[in-house]
C-alpha cells in the first residue's frame, strides 16, 4: 500500500504505521535536542568568553559614547562658532555613514592611510593581536555617541529657558546651572530615547564580528562553519542577544519609574 | 549713594531696529520699593533683566553698590547672589524638592553646609506659611504657593536687591493675593524692590515710587499717590485708564 488517500477507509494498519513513524520522530527530536544540548554545553566556555567580549565591548562604548555624546550636544548648543563646528561635523559624519563601512575604515582603509602619510605600519587583525576590539571599541564609541549628541540636544532643548534663567539668577555659574538644574532634567526626558540607542548598540556591536573581533557573532559564524547546526546556533546566539537587550530595556524602565518627578507626566489613577 | 544706579541704558534685540530699552536713566536708594508699570512690550521687563544681566544691554551703565557690573572684570555670578529675581514663568526647579530648591543656591554658590542651610530654608518657609510642603515638588503644588516659594529661594540669598518680573501675571486672581502679602511683608522689612506689576494696589500700598515706561523710555515717574490719581502725561493717564 504505497499511496493512502484521506477519502478511504482508514484501516488499523494504517493507524499503527503512523503512529511508528510518530514514534521515530520524537526519538529523533529527543536525541537531536540532547545532542544540541551537549553540543552547547561542551561550548559553553566559548560562548561565555564571546558573551563577556560582547558585554566589555559594549560598556565601554556605552560609557566613551555617553560622554562623547554630553560633550558634543553641548558644543553643538554653545553660542561660538569654534565648538558648535566641529561638533556637527562629527555628529554628520557618524550619523552619515554606514557603521559597517566606519568599521573598515577603521580597521583597514585607517592603516593603509597611516602607512602612506607617516611611513608607519600598524600591525592589526591579525590572529594575534588584540588592536581589532580597541577599533571596534572606538568606532561603536564614535557612532553612538554622534546619536546620543542629538538626543542629549533635544533633551536639553525640550526645557523651558527659565529653568536656566533661575539657575543663573541664583549665582549659580553656566557650569553650575548644567551639572544641577539642566542635565538632571535633560536625563529625565532622554532615557526612552537613549534605551533605544543602547538596545541599539548592542545589536549593532554584531557587526564587529566583519573585523575579527571575537564576540558572540563572531564565534557563531565560526561555529557553524565548523558544525553545520545552523538553525540551532543562531537562534542561541539570537537569544543571548535577546536576554541582554531585555535587561537593559527592563532596567531602563526601572530608572523611570525611579526617577519620575511627583505631579509631572500623564494622569495616573 | 544710591544702591542701584542706572545710567543711560540702551538695549537693542539682535534682531530689531527699535532698540527696547532706549535710554534709561533710574536710580533706586537703599530700601525703597519702585514699581515699573506700562504696556506689554514696553520694555519694563527687558530693563529689569539687564540689571542681573540675563539680558546683556547694548551700552550704558549699570553701577551696583559701587561698581559698574557691565565692566568685564567684574564676577557677574558674585552679584547675582545679592541681587534676588522673581519671575512671571516662576521656574522652580522641578526635579528638586521645594526645601532643595531653596538649598541648591546656599550649598552650591555660598558653600553652606546642609545643616545651615535647611535652617535658612526652613526659617523662610515658616515664614511664608509653607513649612509643611518641604518634601513637595514644584508641580505638586498649587501656583500661588509656587511663586512664594519662588520668593523664597530668591531671598534664602540674602540679596541686597530684589526684582520682581511680574510676579503675579501667571496666577489665578484668587492666588495673587497670598504673593502680594509677602511683598508688601518685604517692603516693611526695608527690603530694596524693583518691581514690575500690574497689580495697581500693591503699587498705591506699598511703592515709594512709580514708573511709567513706553517705548523703551520713562514717561512720568513720582509717589504713586501722585501718578495713580494726578498723572501730568497723556500716555500715562490712557494707560491707567486702561487698566483701572
Amino acid at each position: 500500500m504505497k499511496y493512502v488517500y484521506l477519502s478511504h477507509k482508514i484501516s488499523k494498519s494504517l493507524i499503527k504505521n503512523v503512529l511508528f513513524k510518530l514514534k521515530i520522530k520524537m526519538v529523533d527530536i529527543c536525541m537531536v535536542m540532547v545532542s544540541t544540548f551537549q553540543y552547547f554545553a561542551d561550548r559553553s566556555d566559548i560562548l561565555f568568553q564571546a558573551f563577556l567580549v560582547t558585554v566589555r565591548l559594549c560598556l565601554y562604548a556605552a560609557v566613551f559614547g555617553f560622554m562623547l555624546g554630553v560633550l558634543a550636544s553641548l558644543s553643538k548648543l554653545s553660542t561660538h562658532r569654534i565648538l558648535r563646528w566641529p561638533a556637527t561635523v562629527y555628529i554628520e559624519i557618524f550619523r552619515g555613514t554606514p557603521l559597517l563601512v566606519q568599521l573598515y575604515v577603521m580597521s583597514f582603509a585607517y592603516p593603509i592611510f597611516i602607512h602612506e602619510v607617516l611611513g608607519v605600519t600598524l600591525v592589526r587583525n591579525t590572529w594575534t593581536n588584540p588592536a581589532s576590539f580597541w577599533d571596534a571599541t572606538i568606532v561603536l564609541s564614535l557612532n553612538t555617541g554622534a546619536y546620543q549628541a542629538e538626543i542629549i540636544r533635544a533633551g536639553i532643548q525640550s526645557l523651558p529657558v527659565g529653568q536656566t534663567e533661575a539657575a543663573r539668577s541664583v549665582g549659580l555659574t553656566h557650569t553650575q546651572s548644567l551639572r544641577y538644574i539642566i542635565l538632571p532634567q535633560a536625563f529625565r526626558v532622554v532615557l526612552p530615547p537613549m534605551a533605544n540607542e543602547y538596545i541599539n548598540l548592542v545589536l549593532n556591536s554584531s557587526l564587529a564580528s566583519i573585523i575579527v573581533v571575537r564576540e558572540l557573532t563572531y564565534w557563531a559564524k565560526v561555529l557553524t562553519s565548523q558544525s553545520f547546526r545552523t538553525l540551532q546556533i543562531w537562534f542561541v546566539v539570537g537569544g543571548i542577544y535577546f536576554m541582554v537587550t531585555l535587561t537593559l530595556s527592563r532596567t531602563f524602565q526601572y530608572t523611570e519609574k525611579r526617577t519620575r518627578i511627583p505631579g509631572l507626566g500623564p494622569m495616573r489613577n | 549713594m544710591p544702591l542701584l544706579e542706572i545710567k543711560n541704558l540702551v538695549k537693542y534685540y539682535s534682531n530689531s531696529d527699535v532698540p527696547a530699552v532706549d535710554g534709561i536713566n533710574l536710580s533706586v536708594e537703599k530700601g525703597e520699593v519702585v514699581v515699573l508699570i506700562g504696556a506689554s512690550g514696553s520694555g519694563k521687563s527687558t530693563l529689569l533683566r539687564c540689571v542681573n544681566r540675563l539680558i546683556e544691554p547694548t551700552s550704558g551703565e549699570i553701577i551696583f553698590k559701587d561698581q559698574n557690573i557691565l565692566e568685564h572684570h567684574v564676577d557677574i555670578n558674585e552679584i547675582r547672589q545679592q541681587i534676588g529675581m522673581v519671575f512671571q514663568s516662576i521656574n522652580l526647579f522641578t526635579h528638586l524638592k521645594v526645601i532643595d530648591n531653596l538649598t541648591l543656591g546656599l550649598a552650591k554658590v555660598k558653600g553652606m553646609d546642609k545643616a545651615a542651610a535647611e535652617k535658612v530654608a526652613m526659617d523662610l518657609l515658616e515664614k511664608i506659611g509653607l513649612a509643611d510642603k518641604r518634601d513637595s515638588y514644584p508641580a505638586s503644588i498649587s501656583g500661588g504657593q509656587a511663586q512664594r516659594v519662588g520668593i523664597a529661594r530668591a531671598l534664602a540669598m540674602n540679596p541686597a536687591l530684589m526684582l520682581f518680573d511680574e510676579p503675579t501675571s501667571a496666577l489665578d486672581p484668587e492666588l495673587v493675593g497670598g504673593v502680594i502679602e509677602i511683598m508688601k511683608d518685604l517692603a516693611k522689612e526695608h527690603m530694596t524692590m524693583l518691581v514690575v506689576t500690574h497689580e495697581m494696589g500693591f503699587a498705591k500700598e506699598a511703592a515709594d515710587r512709580v514708573i511709567y515706561m513706553d517705548e523703551g523710555r520713562i514717561v512720568e515717574e513720582g509717589p504713586p499717590s501722585k501718578i495713580m490719581t494726578n498723572p501730568r502725561e497723556k500716555r500715562t493717564k490712557e494707560f491707567l485708564a486702561r487698566i483701572l
